[in-house]
């Protein structure tokens, strides 16, 4: 059955068939070929898998994180986060950096970060003389961060393929995404000084407190929606949902950039969209449901233990595999095949999952990056009307970096579960 | 008859754009009274639960219209026009089987669901309702795939709505 199942899984994904698809499609022949389970066990399952509030959360974030990138919220944190930093050398692009961090504890979504703040950044990255190739790379590879700093999709994706907490996941993502975000602050500082870009003026303090007080209502998102969560206030769910109503009241009544008419249709791509995610989840959830009733993952982990000895070579080949892998489908996707087969595998090495959760999320935003599936770039490109092998160019030296972030968070899980230990565990 | 096709595809845009944002509005309500006046909607949870499914089939369905479920397209985009246009009326006629497949037995669930008359916890909702959205948009997408084949089969290929893009994690 497993030889019948692979020759499957890879002539449809070759041959285009849409993953979701694909997976239900695969599910339903193996179980027409090899079991008794009638096939109506596929519809309930289709079922079950969606039949959750959790995933709920994944809607409402990208409704949340496209009805920001339409409004104003983005152009205040900006000026703000610019009047604190934007004097120092290299300060436009840590302002660039910082905003992306900040953007994404409120959107968490990697493409919604390089659209809010790009379409803004890149361009006075350039006026400010910052080589173009430079710019577009930073602020393509910060936006990344939306998917590593909570609130973010992938990890709540995560969550519900391998019955993870999603606050636990959350908090995990704080570290090493400042981690990350710091390693591009001091490559920025360091290139700056390098090249000797322009200095921006530094502001008067009135400046400062006009800027702070204009970007306030973007400011007290994370408070409220992380806030939210960590007090118990609200589910993840809940806090997915207001801030949803949080950008909708903010963007409508106080910054007044949308109108009201404007709503349905910035909701609209967001919804199919998401949609699509969620059935993608949902047909990956049900072929999960295959491999495990055919004792796959056992299998799997069997023959791992017996041909890797060592817990570490096993994460750095999972690393490489997903690298890989990453070059011929989409990383979400292939995290969201992926993880759950590894299920037994890690329990055998006692890895903690929330740490390869971590390790996971950190292989996407890699995907993401990387041609041929790296959405970030194609957002990239629309956003400055560029050619992929600039913006490619761009972020190929910050690769390395995030590259060296991704190995530490590997070896190092502290990194990851110190916050969840100390508040959570 | 193209308009009342161009008709019902905005309604149903605006059904699953107004149900999302609906659903987020109405669970800030939920917090809102939780707190402020010690209500809490019991029916919520379940309610979500449920709208979530059929918003989920309705965009997967307009997934398929506008070519934005998540494929690997290397080597199809990289094939010649014939190739390609076979690639294109191969998937759809398999996907549409496929769902075809999906709406029989998602139907069958319903009858079944129906006939031993289950409820859902909380709203004692007839549970064949919320098994409805899967045969009856399975059953759409299924048309959908099969206009893709056809289209395909007469030299035109479908290709991803633009605007639709960019949002993915």
């Amino acid at each position: 059955m497993m030889t019948t199942v692979a020759i499957g899984f890879a002539a449809l994904m070759l041959a285009g068939v849409p993953l979701a698809f694909m997976l239900i499609i695969v599910t339903m022949i193996a179980l027409q070929l090899f079991s008794f389970t009638p096939q109506q066990a596929v519809v309930e399952q289709l079922f079950n898998s969606l039949d959750s509030f959790v995933l709920l959360a994944i809607p409402f974030f990208v409704l949340a994180g496209s009805i920001m990138t339409k409004g104003a919220i983005a152009k205040r944190l900006i000026a703000f986060i610019n009047s604190l930093v934007g004097w120092i050398p290299g300060g436009l692009g840590v302002s660039g950096v910082l905003a992306c961090i900040f953007f994404a504890a409120i959107s968490g979504s990697g493409p919604a970060t390089v659209v809010a703040i790009g379409s803004i950044m890149i361009p006075a990255l350039v006026e400010a003389g910052y080589h173009k190739r430079f710019a577009i790379g930073l602020i393509t590879t910060s936006g990344s961060l939306g998917i590593v700093i909570p609130p973010s999709i992938p990890m709540i994706l995560y969550c519900l393929v391998m019955n993870v907490s999603v606050a636990e996941m959350f908090m995990a993502g704080i570290l090493p995404g400042l981690l990350i975000g710091l390693s591009l602050v001091i490559y920025t500082v360091l290139c700056a000084r390098r090249h000797n870009w322009k200095i921006g003026e530094r502001p008067s303090l009135a400046e400062v407190i006009r800027t702070g007080k204009e970007g306030f209502w973007a400011i007290l998102l994370p408070v409220v929606v992380l806030g939210g969560i960590y007090s118990g206030v609200f589910t993840p769910t809940e806090a997915a949902a207001v801030s949803v109503g949080y950008a909708l009241f903010v963007e409508l009544f106080i910054y007044r950039e949308c109108s009201l008419r404007e709503i349905p249709e910035i909701c609209r791509e967001s919804s199919i969209m998401a949609s699509c995610l969620l059935f993608l989840l949902a047909g990956a959830m049900t072929f999960n449901w295959l491999l495990t009733a055919e004792e796959i993952p056992a299998m799997v982990a069997r023959f791992v233990m017996e041909h890797i000895h060592s817990p570490w070579l096993f994460l750095l080949a999972i690393n490489l595999l997903l690298l890989i892998l990453g070059c011929f489908m989409d990383s979400v996707s292939a995290v969201l095949i992926l993880s759950p087969l590894f299920l037994d595998t890690l329990q055998g090495y006692h890895i903690d999952l929330v740490h390869f959760g971590i390790v996971m999320v950190l292989n996407i935003e890699f995907g993401m990056l990387t041609p041929p599936f790296g959405l970030n770039l194609f957002v990239s490109m629309g956003v400055t009307g560029e050619k992929l092998r600039t913006v490619v160019g761009g972020v190929l030296p910050l690769l390395a970096i995030l590259l060296c972030c991704l190995l530490l968070v590997t070896y190092v899980p502290d990194i990851s579960l110190l916050l969840p230990k100390l508040f959570l565990r | 008859m193209k308009r009342l096709f161009g008709l019902l595809g905005r309604i149903e845009e605006l059904t699953l754009s107004l149900t999302f944002l609906g659903l987020a509005l109405v669970a800030v309500i939920q917090v809102f009274c939780r707190y402020a006046l010690d209500i809490s909607f019991t029916w919520f949870e379940e309610a979500g639960r449920y709208v979530g499914i059929f918003a989920t089939f309705l965009g997967a369905s307009l997934g398929v219209k506008y070519a934005t479920h998540f494929s690997m397209d290397l080597l199809i985009s990289s094939a010649k026009p014939r190739v390609r246009r076979a690639l294109h009326c191969g998937i759809g006629l398999l996907c549409g089987c496929a769902m075809l497949d999906l709406a029989f037995y998602g139907f069958r669930l319903v009858v079944r669901n129906y006939n031993f008359g289950n409820t859902s916890a909380a709203m004692q909702m007839p549970m064949y309702i919320a098994y409805l959205p899967i045969p009856f948009f399975a059953l759409i997408m299924a048309l959908r795939f099969y206009r893709i084949a056809w289209s395909a089969l007469r030299g035109r290929l479908q290709t991803p709505k633009a605007d639709c893009g960019g949002q993915l994690s």
